[in-house]
């Protein structure tokens, strides 16, 4: 469904997107995640024709964007970052022409406007000027344009951002629901809503994939996490050459509070190296605040994978 | 663009070269031809094998997509844009301003010349619209990339040229609602004396002709910019600019007879009064259509130079 081979941008002088290159099926539902200007919102909008490629091959739904533009953009539905909305149009205005454009129009197209507002729950702001709603009700609506002519690929740039909890749990489920008999691509830094939404997950740094990965796969890593008291460069040095465990991610937090440092087991059990990080501790007289099973966090996984193509960045 | 349009149609086929995207293809052109009205049944009887489950979605999806034709975008386009001018009090405050003025033109001196005549009406109309248009095209692109709607509105399927001009015709649109604003003052002095309409006819048409080129200039120079202020202000210079090099005022300052006959005949203000007058030349005719092409192509080609950088 969507296909991206050496894809290359640059801004100027400045490189935003290097090679990039993935692949994606119909029924996956994709994550994209990385820092602000890692090339997020690049990608995305090559891959809706807003922008050219420099160099590469990028084929959605089968068209190549460097010729058949029209019919890309006829099967893609596309929430842009958040959720730009012409301000004085109504709701239910915005959205019949949002169908209309796409080709909608008629019974068809009532039918159509009924259906989103009831997925993305904004039938009672139908009536309401776009301008008076509030930021998650205006992300509902900009995704409910997007589902409206039931696009073979959905790009949603940010669609978290603005949204309550309550709100969240809404529009992941449809998302996950739509992603069942489609293809899902969107872009966060929330990695908590990428897990619970994605079945894979894509992370870029400074126009890289670092990672392709499911998501599971990537999140629950059997890993310790311990925080412990001494000097900081000793306590780094040492855990950083650790001969038991690879570390995946480290904080200092100021003079008298200690590191925290977070380990990936290498050739033994979780056990066993918690075994191991206690021992070390003890032999060097640092203090052992806390041990315990990590938790994987985004900055942990992102340190983890920028270092893992750290020399070329 | 709707013969690129059934050309580009036939990749579908072979890309997705499969028993139901075939069937996809097949219900899109019925429902073309059953105007837009796909009936899955008959996407069944055409199929001769029984079409399972997802069979029928799939052909149910592909007849979502029937492609509207170019001038079908563009009637979408221009309905959005012209609705667009009556949202916020803009348009009235324009159109009023502009019933204002053209009344004080019309009826100062109107009885003292004593002939039913509207000559001084469209005598200022060029001013008069160049006063206007910059405040109707100004927010035209500049207000789409300043909010981001701009991202929104070059990821649908319509091509750039339907996109510029469904926004050129709202804006003339408007002017063409200020010019039916004026349609009164002609009938009250045909009601007065003795009316000659064929000036009148050839102001109406003078106008729209100026207008349709101060309205390609205005939305060109609105996509060049991001604010509204600076586009309006550019529009207001560079199509008064055009409009000035035209004029007698500027022109009895000219010594060189050649350049004076060069630049009236570039002036988008001198074509104007001699159309005004009830003389329809065709050359006077292509000037204004050209001009009008020329920003509407430039316009195309700043949008489409974005998407490169």
């Amino acid at each position: 469904m969507i296909h991206v081979e050496n894809l290359t941008k640059h801004y100027g002088s400045f490189r935003a997107l290097d090679s990039v290159h993935f692949h994606m099926d119909r029924g996956e539902v994709v994550g994209f995640l990385g820092p602000n200007g890692a090339g997020k919102t690049t990608t995305i909008k090559i891959l809706t024709c807003n922008l050219f490629p420099e160099s590469g091959t990028v084929k959605v739904a089968g068209f190549d964007v460097a010729t058949d533009e029209i019919e890309i953009q006829r099967r893609i539905g596309y929430l842009a970052e958040s959720a730009p909305l012409y301000r004085d149009m109504r709701v239910r205005e915005y959205l019949k022409f949002m169908g209309e454009v796409r080709g909608l129009s008629g019974a068809r197209l009532s039918e159509a406007i009924d259906r989103v507002a009831r997925q993305c729950g904004i039938v009672k702001y139908l009536p309401r000027s776009i301008g008076h709603l509030s930021k998650g009700y205006r992300q509902r609506v900009g995704l409910a344009q997007a589902l409206i002519h039931e696009p073979e690929v959905l790009i949603l740039d940010e669609p978290y951002t603005g949204l309550d909890p309550l709100q969240i749990i809404e529009i992941r489920n449809l998302i996950k629901d739509y992603g069942r008999e489609h293809t899902v691509l969107l872009s966060s830094h929330i990695l908590s809503e990428v897990e619970a939404t994605c079945n894979r997950v894509l992370i870029i740094h400074e126009g890289r994939i670092v990672t392709d990965e499911s998501a599971a796969l990537l999140l629950h890593q059997d890993s310790v996490f311990a925080r412990v008291i001494g000097p900081d460069p000793e306590i780094l040095a040492h855990f950083e050459h650790f001969d038991k465990a690879k570390l995946i991610g480290s904080h200092r937090l100021g003079t008298s509070d200690g590191v925290e440092v977070h380990l990936k087991p290498e050739g033994c059990t979780l056990d066993e190296l918690a075994m191991a990080v206690s021992a070390a501790c003890k032999a060097r007289d640092w203090s052992l605040l806390y041990l315990g099973p990590g938790t994987v966090t985004f900055e942990d996984l992102f340190l983890q994978f920028t270092r893992k193509s750290g020399t070329g960045a | 663009m709707t013969e690129k349009d059934s050309k580009s149609k036939a990749p579908e086929e072979t890309e997705e070269a499969g028993v139901p995207a075939k069937e996809g293809d097949v219900s899109s052109t019925e429902a073309g031809t059953v105007a837009g009205q796909a009936d899955p049944e008959a996407t069944m009887k055409i199929e001769p094998r029984p079409a399972g489950r997802i069979k029928v979605k799939k052909a149910e999806t592909a007849a979502h997509h029937p492609g509207p034709s170019a001038w079908r975008s563009f009637v979408v386009v221009w309905k959005k844009e012209s609705a667009g001018f009556f949202y916020s009090p803009v348009a009235y405050i324009i159109l009023g301003g502009f019933a204002l003025l053209v009344a004080w033109l019309f009826f100062d001196q109107f009885w003292l010349r004593n002939e039913a005549s509207v000559r001084p009406l469209f005598a200022g109309m060029p001013l008069l619209f160049l006063m206007i248009t910059p405040l109707l095209t100004m927010r035209s692109w500049a207000e789409e990339r300043s909010t981001g709607t701009a991202d929104q509105l070059f990821s649908l399927p319509v091509s750039l040229p339907v996109l510029a001009l469904g926004k050129a015709a709202a804006c003339l649109g408007v002017l063409l609602l200020a010019l039916v604003i004026t349609l009164p003052y002609p009938i009250m002095a045909e009601s007065m004396g003795n009316l000659d309409w064929g000036p009148v006819l050839g102001g109406y048409i003078a106008a729209i002709l100026l207008g349709s080129a101060y309205v390609s200039i205005g939305l060109f120079l609105s996509a060049m910019t991001r604010t509204q202020i600076e586009a309006a202000f550019l529009t207001f210079f560079v199509a008064g600019l055009l409009y000035f090099i035209g004029e007698p005022f500027f022109l009895d300052r000219m010594e060189n007879p050649q350049v004076v006959l060069m630049l009236t005949r570039l002036g988008l203000g001198s074509r104007f009064s001699s159309i005004a007058r009830g003389v329809l030349d065709l050359r006077d005719l292509l000037y204004y259509v050209s001009i009008t092409a020329f920003f509407v192509m430039l316009n195309v080609a700043v949008l489409r130079h974005r998407k490169w950088l």
